[in-house]
């Protein structure tokens, strides 16, 4: 019972750690990877290649004045950037970030790098919560009673629950081909050759999530909730400081865990083709392919904000829903056929 | 623990669901009836039914309820609103009716024996995939067909507006 | 300098023909101007017969108190006749006693902003304005108090007036308000733009800017003198400030028949060039950042910068040149120099052509831009639209070709048309004006006379001549216009900025647009609004109108940082 709980508070406090030092890591290789792009120098000052930006950021809006606007919502305006950051922060718990089937801790079996791995719906509680995150969006712009933040709150659950549909039937393919809701079960499939990932066998279907991914983080092309130039900067207008960073932290959470996703989806998770290591070897290994792989989605992120225009709201809904829906809809047709036939593993 | 679990998830989805019909203000009526859905899945998930669990918050919580905070926040009701007297049949009906809903409920709650929980299979999507293209296949086809029918009702009266 | 003189006596023969005893003189102070005194009464039978029969294009309104001279008011109606190279001045004299003349809006909608304007600024109302709200004046600016009346000190602050209130168009039924500015992250300088929408969809908009006019012209024709103003014309524009002092000094050349020598006229014309150059590659940059598109803003503007250090090496400075005199320029372009205007401009060109590439291929910007924000070529003729927004929707106008000034008529610039309408339609039009700006600036140099470079000006500047004279901006044609005056100062100096016509065409560019729309719209014109010290709140509880000094403004701030220390 003890150890049981010792080595689940380990797995979490190890993924949880991991996860919210990627949001400072992200900043400054949005920052510096944004310079790079446009060919000027980025945050530079602050330690080595400026390293301890984020730092400074993060005292900075501390020490930010925290307004609360006069006609606002109190109790709602309060509760939205908890919402964002808490659905953020829960969602990543049934994602296999490593092997370690093989390998026990105080005498518990460890079950791989994962923190809930009893969870038999996995892919299904991720979808689910993450869901929920529209309300943070929603409940900001609406509670804020101002104009900006009400459209924003508006565009982006109008957003995230169009690209909702067309992620949730990319993702239905990899589960029929799978059989199972394990995510677990969905690396394991892909293990042994590039040619079993699933963005390989289903390319239409990666290509869809992929695309929705972009649109769930609310990130350019598709930051229509944020569009400064035309809503200021939407939902989150009025809030300040810490509430403010709550925001902030939510969205690069949220863009650690769309990676993470991708990469255990359609990219074969921790495994490595040719490569089968076992015990505490091969833990690492796989956790350390992971963070790689994950790595490139991450850049991938910022890669794409700085290279697109913004998309104008209904243009991003005809996207949706006459793009992306089909397509994943051919997708899970392919899946079906390519199943039947057989000629997917 | 479990069990501590399932009274607080239970309290909450009671009082949740009082607060939904009962506050003033549309958007916490909706915001609370997300709560209750919540809770509801979590009894969901103590009971094993995990699949379902998470279907409830996706559906319910995730996409339905935010739909009618939509609907909520655009019309932008006003919060005071005067209610309008009901007349002596409704209050007859209604009261009929909650009787009649009481009465059931205590029937149910009397006549089912609690059996402790069915040990939780793994992978109960699978299970409950079988049953609903298995067993129930016709009543499946025919909430599909209702649905669309919903859906082509929706559009046609969307339509003649124009 | 000859061209058009048989036009200049068709106009003479129509207006005569229309006009009949209405008129009362006709003057030709230059080759290219025609002056035409009327009657009051007739200016609407002489700007239908303009338009009409001569295809007249408006230009600018002004307003003049010339009591002290000869006891009346002047309303001074600009046009242009493009194709016969030709300027007419329509002159009214407007009684003292009951200053009002009948309205050419309702013919021109273009005119709009200008009459608005005399009205505020000098107190000539106008019969049959279809909107005569303030324009210019702050909302609390009491009524009767016309500050470009020669009885009205440069210095004076009249005292606020109490209770006023913002004069606002009527939201439509069913709309409700988003509103962009006074202060928006979009907009540069201060402008407030109410945007009636139902859902997404603007319906109309509203607009109230001016808040920060600065009282330029008032300066020019009270305190400075004519070789002092060039440095103050320069600041109207942050960006195209050479563009302003050219024109002044064409407008006071031309009004004193000063000849300036062909070398200066080459200088000004790679100077305006350059402007142009770098003012398109910051346009650029600023379009894409509304679109969301931070790349280009950052790649154009490093694109952008070695035309400012080209612009120090030739001036002494990156912006406000400090380089045009009456007569002339103040710094010569040596050979060194030129050398190095050639040097840089290889990598600009280079560099600009990838930006073009990566800009045409962008999918995503066609969406944005394709079809949106169109201007119709009737509507833009008749709200007189100018520069890129104009060209952009087929109106085939520039006035280096139109008429033809500085180096112009020697280094011949391509005129850059589209026929569409939107806003692709004006980003192509920029680009190719941008690259077309490049073989200018290297044809100039390579053409660059020898000889003095400003004019000897022996004689006094004489007083009571007119001069109109327009500068191709890179957004648009701006007009100056001077009559002279004693003491070596103009009696009146009239400036009009090419935004101000095409800030009037946005309504009907945003209607039936998406909010999301409305400010690469916006953006789209290139707008540049002026800037100011004073600013205008609203006092949301009593609704009235204030207006806060600077120093009031950094009480407020100094008591709301300090914690408890205020009220």
């Amino acid at each position: 019972m003890w150890a049981e709980l010792a080595v689940t508070t380990a797995k979490v406090v190890v993924v949880a750690l991991a996860m919210v030092t990627t949001v400072p890591i992200m900043v400054w290789v949005e920052r510096r990877g944004a310079a790079f792009i446009q060919d000027r120098l980025g945050p530079n000052r602050v330690g080595p290649l400026g390293l301890f930006q984020p730092v400074i950021d993060v005292v900075k809006l501390i020490f930010k004045e925290d307004v609360t606007p006069a006609a606002a919502n109190k109790g709602l305006y309060y509760l939205a950037p908890l919402i964002s950051l808490g659905v953020a922060m829960v969602t990543f718990i049934v994602i296999p970030f490593g092997a370690g089937h093989d390998v026990s801790l105080f005498g518990v079996p460890l079950r791989g790098l994962i923190v809930a791995p009893d969870l038999n719906v996995g892919v299904l509680y991720l979808l689910a919560i993450g869901s929920l995150s529209v309300y943070g969006i929603v409940l900001a712009g609406w509670s804020s009673n101002n104009k900006y933040s009400l459209l924003g709150g508006l565009r982006s659950s109008a957003q995230l629950i169009s690209y909702e549909l067309a992620m949730t039937l990319a993702v239905l393919g990899v589960l029929m081909a799978t059989g199972s809701l394990h995510l677990s079960d969905v690396v394991a499939r892909q293990s042994g050759a590039v040619w079993h990932w699933n963005a390989v066998t289903q390319v239409i279907g990666f290509a869809v999530f992929l695309v929705a991914a972009f649109a769930e983080t609310n990130r350019l092309p598709f930051d229509l909730a944020e569009a400064e130039t035309e809503l200021v900067a939407g939902y989150h207008v009025e809030y300040s400081s810490m509430k403010f960073a709550c925001f902030f932290m939510a969205e690069y959470l949220n863009m650690a865990t769309a990676s993470a996703l991708t990469v255990t989806l359609f990219f074969g998770g921790g495994t490595l083709p040719g490569v089968t290591l076992t015990g505490w070897l091969g833990l690492f290994v796989s956790t350390a392919v992971f963070v790689a792989k994950m790595c490139f989605f991450l850049w991938l992120f910022v890669w794409v904000r700085w290279s697109l225009p913004r998309f104008r709201y209904d243009q991003l809904m005809q996207l949706g829903w006459k793009g992306l829906l089909p397509l994943a809809t051919l997708n899970l047709v392919w899946v079906g056929i390519a199943m039947t036939m057989g000629w997917l593993r | 623990m479990e069990l501590v679990v399932f009274y607080v998830a239970a309290a909450v989805a009671v009082v949740s669901a009082l607060v939904a019909v009962s506050h003033r203000s549309p958007v916490v009526n909706v915001l609370s009836l997300v709560v209750t859905f919540f809770c509801v899945a979590v009894n969901y998930a103590l009971l094993g039914a995990s699949f379902l669990a998470a279907a409830q918050i996706l559906v319910y919580a995730g996409a339905i309820m935010v739909l009618f905070l939509f609907v909520v926040m655009l019309l932008n009701a006003p919060s005071e609103q005067p209610t309008p007297e009901p007349r002596p049949v409704q209050r007859v009906a209604g009261l009929a009716l909650a009787a009649i809903t009481g009465a059931g409920a205590l029937f149910l709650l009397l006549a089912v024996r609690v059996t402790p929980g069915v040990a939780p299979i793994d992978g109960n999507a699978v299970a409950l995939g079988r049953l609903l293209v298995g067993p129930y296949l016709f009543a499946f086809e025919l909430i599909s067909v209702l649905l669309l029918a919903a859906l082509v009702g929706a559009l046609v009266l969307v339509k003649r507006k124009h | 300098m000859a061209k058009g003189n048989g036009d200049a006596e068709r106009v003479e023969e129509v207006l005569g023909e229309r006009l009949g005893r209405g008129i009362i003189a006709v003057g030709r102070p230059q080759p290219d101007t025609l002056l035409v005194t009327i009657e009051p009464g007739t200016v609407l039978a002489a700007t239908q017969a303009l338009l009409d029969d001569l295809g007249a294009r408006f230009l600018v309104s002004v307003g003049t108190d010339r009591r002290p001279i000869s006891g009346d008011f002047a309303v001074t109606h600009l046009f242009s006749l493009d194709q016969s190279h030709l300027y007419v001045v329509l002159e009214c004299p407007v009684a003292s006693e009951n200053p009002e003349i009948d309205s050419i809006t309702p013919l021109i909608p273009g005119a709009a902003w200008s009459e608005r304007e005399i009205r505020d600024v000098v107190g000539v109302s106008t019969r049959g304005h279809p909107d005569p709200r303030r324009l210019l004046l702050p909302d609390d600016w009491p009524e009767g108090v016309y500050p470009l009346r020669r009885d009205f000190p440069y210095n004076e602050r009249p005292p606020a007036a109490e209770g006023t209130r913002p004069a606002w168009v009527p939201t439509p039924e069913g709309a409700s308000v988003v509103t962009l500015g006074p202060f928006f992250p979009v907009l540069e300088e201060p402008s407030n733009w109410r945007l009636f929408v139902e859902g997404e969809t603007v319906v109309g908009c509203d607009y109230r800017g001016f808040y920060n006019h600065r009282g330029v012209e008032k300066l020019g024709d009270s305190v400075m003198t004519y070789n002092e103003i060039p440095y103050l014309a320069e600041r109207i524009c942050g960006i195209c400030g050479f563009i302003h002092s050219t024109c002044y000094c064409q407008a006071v050349e031309r009004a004193a028949g000063i000849e300036v020598p062909r070398r200066a006229r080459y200088i000004r014309t790679m100077m305006l060039e350059l402007e142009r150059i770098h003012s398109h590659l910051l346009w650029l940059g600023i379009a894409g950042h509304i679109l969301g598109f931070d790349t280009v803003l950052m790649q154009t503007w490093r694109i952008r910068e070695p035309v400012m250090w080209l612009a120090e090496v030739i001036t002494g400075n990156r912006k406000s040149y400090g380089m045009n005199t009456i007569g002339g320029v103040r710094r010569d372009v040596t050979e060194v120099t030129k050398a190095r205007i050639l040097e840089v401009l290889g990598p600009v060109e280079k560099e600009s052509l990838a930006v073009r590439d990566a800009v045409v291929g962008d999918t995503t910007l066609h969406m944005r831009t394709k079809n949106v924000g169109i201007l119709e070529n009737a509507w833009a003729r008749q709200v007189c639209v100018v520069g890129p927004p104009a060209r952009g929707s087929g109106v085939r106008i520039d006035a280096r070709i139109d008429h033809p000034y500085a180096a112009y008529d020697e280094v011949v610039p391509r005129l850059c048309a589209h026929d569409e309408g939107d806003i692709w339609a004006r980003v192509l039009v920029r680009i190719e004006e941008l690259l077309d700006s490049i073989r200018l600036v290297r044809e100039a140099a390579a053409g660059l006379p020898d000889g003095p470079i400003v004019a000897e000006i022996t004689e006094e500047i004489p007083s009571g001549r007119i001069g109109v004279s327009t500068v191709e901006a890179p957004r648009g044609e701006a007009v100056h216009y001077v009559l002279t005056g004693g003491d070596n100062r103009p009696w009146r100096w009239r400036v009009r900025a090419p935004t101000y016509p095409n800030l009037q065409a946005m309504p009907a560019m945003a209607a039936g647009g998406n909010i999301a729309d409305i400010p690469i719209t916006l953006g789209s014109l290139d707008p540049c609004f002026s800037c100011t010290e004073r600013m205008e709140t609203v006092d949301v509880r009593s609704r009235n109108v204030r207006v806060y000094s600077p120093a009031e403004l950094l009480a407020m701030s100094r008591r709301s940082g300090r914690p408890g220390g205020g009220s």
